[in-house]
């Protein structure tokens, strides 16, 4: 092939490589990882290199003693269009340079790899072309608000055309849930199918969603929906050429005006003139719509597509405890957030919302990731993207971290049954029961029997005698639907079975129950002492009592567990924010460090370190024991305990309980113990392992805090 | 142990340094089901990674170690713009101009020694005498007034953040990322059809078994029969978290034999993380981690290299015996270079090595190509996350930061 027959492109890149000397094209090769006969295929237009390689060629020239007329020539190439420059200019769009230095894992490159050739350059074309013919009105004038306004989260309202509509969409997010921003700070989150057949539970990637016709998109209370409908509406809009006009409805509005008139001729009001066909109804909040008008709205919304099958639906729901009757609809389910999107998250939403001029605005944000990460507990409620927000403004505003469990998921429960219902202006039980108190009520005692009876679903007829007592005249089906639909904590399965969808809120709601019950605490909880879920009850118990004196004092006197898992429960429930009579925090802390001056007794302490304390870097904390015959093994069952314990009390330095086992633990006789209460003035995540040597042990803590 | 419930994967990776969590990054990427399992550094700390001296290297301080200078500048030029490429494809910032690199270098033989070496590995025009008024005071208490001072394109890299955004790709793109307390088991069955991987007791399937875990791969390989083949360099390296009295990033003393780096990423941000190395460096055979030592004469002569005011560190800093893996002749590469090798019998085993962390990503791509020979497309791409359930415990979340402990159990301590 000639010269003049070769690409821009091609004769660039060979000038790179023949005219400056640096390899010849054998040890090109070599470098970069590929044959020779890839370097061939590249120079004569046959195939490109990866972006990756090109960049490496690129750059070691740039720092090399070469001739830089070469390098001048392709970066001039590299800026032109890249269709105009190589054959193959369609993989490369907009430009050979922007080829090259694109992040190898940004949104566009994760798309990019999972496509064949072909694809790829379909979606680049997509993605980088430049204004095209209007086809069948898809660049008409925006008709409901434009992206600007819709991401910054205040110009919805402002159209004349979308008051009635649109309002709620804004208004409606409690708190700083509202500031889940649709633009920069959107955070995609994992949408997969509900499907009976083997594609259940496949994910869906997010630029397929708005390719599906007709989807109804569920997920639990406060994961989401509504945000993940305000980002489509935004990302429809904002696309060019733009495909489709949104048009976002709430569906309790359209309710009430569908009461008087059908879905077609509501719409007519704003699509007079536009196609049918480009339109994308979304659809937002099929679950607040009373059970009685959701027939209704559907009904119209199917005869709309029969007359108008071209128009795009999606709708988004709770959880329905009947079937909806969406037949032709894709099932979806938004996910809660993944640690690493918990983590975005927070970081994202306190550092920009709430400490934007403080330079230490990442070190206070460690320090609600720290707590996070001793309360797996915790974690699991916040996965859902509500309870995250409720949990960092406590963080922002009350410097509540993750360590004040109770308080936490306390603040998220009234936050979902009462607050944002009523912002929503929604009423899901018009009758008396159907208080956000009295939801709760009913709730924790299902929680709390279901806990005792330990099956993780229970029939619609069990429910009558754990309600026989409270004054509601509904049938029990009722009762668990609106609980359902109002919670998420409740999931209706097939045969008039109810399923509890979250062990922690479960375990919560039970230990309300305990709390609030006439009945006697010790009562409650000594038949089913055992069992390690009331273990947890018993902690949400004592952080949310006004008094715990009672608990405690229970739990040091109960003979039904050994004296080890009894020392790991007493720890575990003093590792939190309580209220109890000093005395008794005061018995309970000696009693556990007196348990463990047992257990180490015999262990000679090797190494001991604090570091830190008056530097503004990290501070740390290290323990190395030793043990020729270590009574007990720490590997065995009551050497674990023991571990166990010494990490609840670390957990257990910001509560109540502080003073009693630092006063404790400085005064012990037992070295290890005596250097192990110093741990306690460093915060970080408390480590431990055990090293075995020929029957001794060692054992290597540490704590390590960042400033 | 229950530490992972498990399921079928399409590939799981055993090492969780930067290779191994480059590889998951690109191979999940494409939509595969990826599982990545890695032992904890906290308090055991097998990888090497995050020990190193984090130094993207122009190739000034290993010219010297080869008889053919042209694979010299080959690897220079590999090692130093393939660290530059993986930090630009991963949005890392890269070194700026002051943190770049001071060379020493004593009497007209060196001086002579180090312009040619330049002009061997073509970096000449980055290679620039200084004036001893600046080089006293970038250098301030290291200062030596004989002798002539360079800038040279060498910097410290921020490997933490490599490693936290490859992790961050791994993790948007659906890989799971474990830790888990016990080491991997692997064993083929007789007829050599199928790998079986142990986790602590409990099965885990996959259809490519990547083995990334630096010297674990040595382990890993002997678990199944396999002769190491490559040798292994033990360089002691020295962990200092005090001021030195410098400003400097990076400092190389050519004729002492003895370098520094300074890293921004040890917790707290501390600005006085520095990692120490010297010439000294000998092949050993393999140890596990927990009886690695530094020899007592490697000692000494480390000592020798530094200078007075800083051998006191030598007391007081932490060692870290520190294994460079080096592929030998059967491999068919040359002095740590990124190799990958696939099981003689079972080839939907790999093993693989960076040779060097700037090499990470790029050795990560050369082994998602081997990996996606195996695995058909249809059905696979696109699918996303793998139904894998972790709990909080044993999800691989926290910090990524140089390890700065100042003692381990292990691979640190003096062979009496």
């Amino acid at each position: 092939m000639n010269q003049l027959e070769r690409s821009e492109f091609a004769r660039a890149l060979t000038s790179l490589f023949d005219d400056t000397g640096l390899f010849t094209r054998k040890e090109w090769a070599d470098l970069i990882g590929v044959s020779p006969s890839a370097v061939s295929q590249w120079l004569s237009d046959a195939t490109v290199p990866r972006a990756d390689h090109l960049y490496m060629i690129f750059d070691t020239l740039k720092g090399s003693d070469v001739p830089q007329q070469p390098l001048d020539n392709f970066r001039r190439m590299a800026e032109l269009p890249a269709i105009t420059v190589s054959p193959h200019g369609k993989r490369m769009l907009p430009t050979v340079w922007a080829y090259m230095t694109r992040p190898a894992f940004d949104a566009l490159s994760n798309q990019l790899a999972k496509l064949d050739t072909k694809e790829q350059e379909e979606l680049l074309e997509n993605a980088f072309k430049t204004k095209v013919p209007s086809h069948r009105g898809a660049n008409k004038p925006v008709k409901i608000a434009d992206a600007a306004a819709l991401s910054s989260g205040g110009g919805l309202g402002s159209h004349p055309h979308s008051k009635c509509f649109l309002s709620h969409a804004v208004e409606r997010c409690p708190d700083n849930f509202q500031v889940a921003e649709v633009g920069a700070g959107f955070i995609k989150p994992f949408i997969t199918r509900i499907a009976a057949d083997d594609s259940a539970g496949s994910e869906l990637r997010w630029e397929e969603l708005q390719q599906l016709p007709r989807v109804i998109l569920f997920s639990q209370p406060g994961c989401g929906k509504t945000t993940v409908l305000r980002r489509l509406v935004s990302e429809i809009l904002s696309a060019e050429p733009r495909s489709s006009t949104p048009i976002y409805m709430h569906m309790p509005c359209l309710a009430t005006l569908l009461a008087t008139s059908t879905l077609a001729s509501t719409l007519k009001a704003f699509t007079a003139d536009m196609v049918p066909d480009e339109i994308t109804l979304l659809l937002d909040g099929l679950d607040e719509v009373p059970g009685n008008a959701r027939k209704r709205i559907l009904d119209s919304l199917f005869l709309f597509l029969d007359e108008c099958p071209q128009t795009s639906v999606i709708v988004a729901s709770r959880p329905l405890s009947c079937e909806p009757g969406l037949k032709d609809f894709v099932q979806l389910a938004i996910e809660p957030f993944s640690y690493s999107q918990v983590q975005r998250w927070v970081y994202e939403r306190l550092a920009r919302n709430y400490w934007n001029s403080e330079p230490r605005r990442g070190a206070r944000v460690e320090t609600y990731f720290y707590d996070l990460r001793e309360r797996p507990d915790v974690m699991s409620v916040l996965r859902i993207p509500l309870f995250l927000a409720v949990s960092t403004s406590l963080f922002a505003r009350n410097s509540v971290t993750p360590f004040y469990a109770s308080d936490i998921i306390s603040q998220c429960l009234r936050t979902l049954v009462g607050e944002w219902d009523r912002k929503k202006n929604v009423v899901r039980a018009p009758e008396p029961w159907g208080t956000p108190d009295h939801i709760l009520k009913i709730l924790s005692r299902i929680c709390f029997h279901t806990l005792q009876t330990g099956h993780g679903t229970f029939r619609t007829d069990a429910l009558e005698p754990w309600l026989r007592d409270l004054a509601c005249d509904s049938t029990p089906i009722r009762v668990l639907q609106v609980l359902a639909e109002s919670t998420g904590v409740l999931e209706a399965c097939p045969d008039n079975e109810w399923r509890i969808t979250h062990k922690t809120l479960q375990e919560f709601l039970a230990a309300k129950y305990v709390v609030e019950s006439c009945q006697d605490v010790n009562e409650l909880l000594k038949t089913e002492f055992r069992s390690q879920d009331f273990h947890r009850v018993t902690r949400f118990a004592l952080g949310i009592t006004n008094d715990g004196s009672q608990l405690l004092e229970f739990i040091l006197g109960t003979d039904q567990l050994k004296e080890a898992p009894k020392m790991v429960l007493l720890a575990d429930v003093l590792a939190q924010p309580f209220m109890a009579k000093h005395a008794v925090i005061s018995h309970s802390c000696d009693t556990v460090v007196r348990w463990l001056e047992t257990a180490f007794s015999n262990w000679t302490l090797e190494l001991t370190l604090v570091r830190g304390k008056e530097a503004d870097a990290d501070r740390r904390w290290w323990l190395k024991a030793y043990s020729e015959k270590p009574k007990p093994s720490l590997e065995s069952q009551t050497g674990q305990n023991a571990r166990q314990v010494l990490k609840s009390i670390h957990l257990a330095r910001s509560g109540p309980a502080r003073p009693g086992f630092l006063d404790r633990l400085k005064s012990s006789a037992v070295p290890v113990l005596k250097h192990f209460g110093t741990c306690l003035d460093v915060d970080g995540q408390f480590r431990d392992r055990v090293v075995k040597d020929d029957g001794a042990e060692r054992l290597v803590a540490e704590v390590v805090e960042m400033a | 142990m229950n530490i992972i419930r498990a399921t079928d994967v399409d590939v799981l990776i055993i090492g969780g340094g930067i290779l191994g969590v480059g590889i998951a990054a690109v191979v999940a990427q494409r939509g595969f089901r990826v599982l990545l399992l890695r032992l904890p550094d906290i308090n055991r700390p097998h990888a090497d990674t995050l020990r190193n001296q984090a130094w993207l290297q122009s190739g000034l301080m290993y010219i010297d170690r080869f008889e053919d200078r042209k694979h010299g500048l080959l690897l220079a030029k590999r090692m130093f713009h393939g660290g530059n490429a993986m930090l630009a494809q991963l949005g890392v910032q890269p070194p700026s101009d002051d943190r770049r690199g001071i060379l020493r270098v004593k009497g007209v033989d060196d001086t002579n020694q180090l312009l040619a070496d330049a002009k061997d590995l073509s970096i000449s025009k980055l290679v620039n005498r200084i004036p001893h008024s600046e080089a006293e005071s970038r250098l301030g208490s290291l200062y030596d007034s004989q002798g002539q001072y360079f800038t040279i394109p060498d910097a410290p890299f921020d490997e933490a953040m490599v490693m936290t955004r490859l992790r961050e790709a791994a993790q948007q793109n659906g890989a799971t990322l474990a830790e888990t307390a016990e080491p991997i088991t692997l064993k083929l069955d007789s007829s050599k059809k199928a790998l079986q991987v142990d986790l602590g007791g409990q099965p885990v399937k996959s259809k490519v078994t990547v083995c990334a875990a630096g010297a674990g791969n040595i382990s890993l390989r002997d678990q199944l029969g396999l002769q190491p083949i490559f040798t292994i360099r033990q360089t002691p390296l020295l962990v200092a978290d005090e001021d030195l009295g410098t400003n400097a990033f990076l400092f190389a003393d050519r004729s002492r034999g003895w370098s520094f780096t300074r890293h921004p990423s040890a917790p707290g941000g501390s600005a006085n993380a520095y990692v120490i190395g010297t010439r000294v460096h000998r092949p050993v055979d393999f140890k596990p981690a927990d009886a690695r030592r530094i020899l007592a004469d490697d000692f000494k002569l480390f000592r020798q290299c530094l200078p007075d005011s800083l051998a006191h560190l030598c007391d007081r800093g932490r060692f870290t015996a520190g294994y460079e893996i080096i592929p030998d002749e059967s491999t068919r590469t040359r002095y740590v270079e990124p190799w990958v090798d696939q099981h003689p019998e079972f080839p939907q085993l790999l093993f693989a090595m960076p040779g060097r962390a700037t090499l990470g990503l790029f050795t990560a791509r050369q082994v998602a190509t081997s990996v996606f020979k195996h695995l058909s497309d249809d059905g696979h791409r696109g699918k996303g996350r793998s139904s894998l359930g972790l709990s909080n415990d044993q999800a691989w979340n926290g910090q990524v930061h140089m390890h700065f402990e100042p003692y381990f159990d292990f691979n640190d301590y003096f062979d009496d």
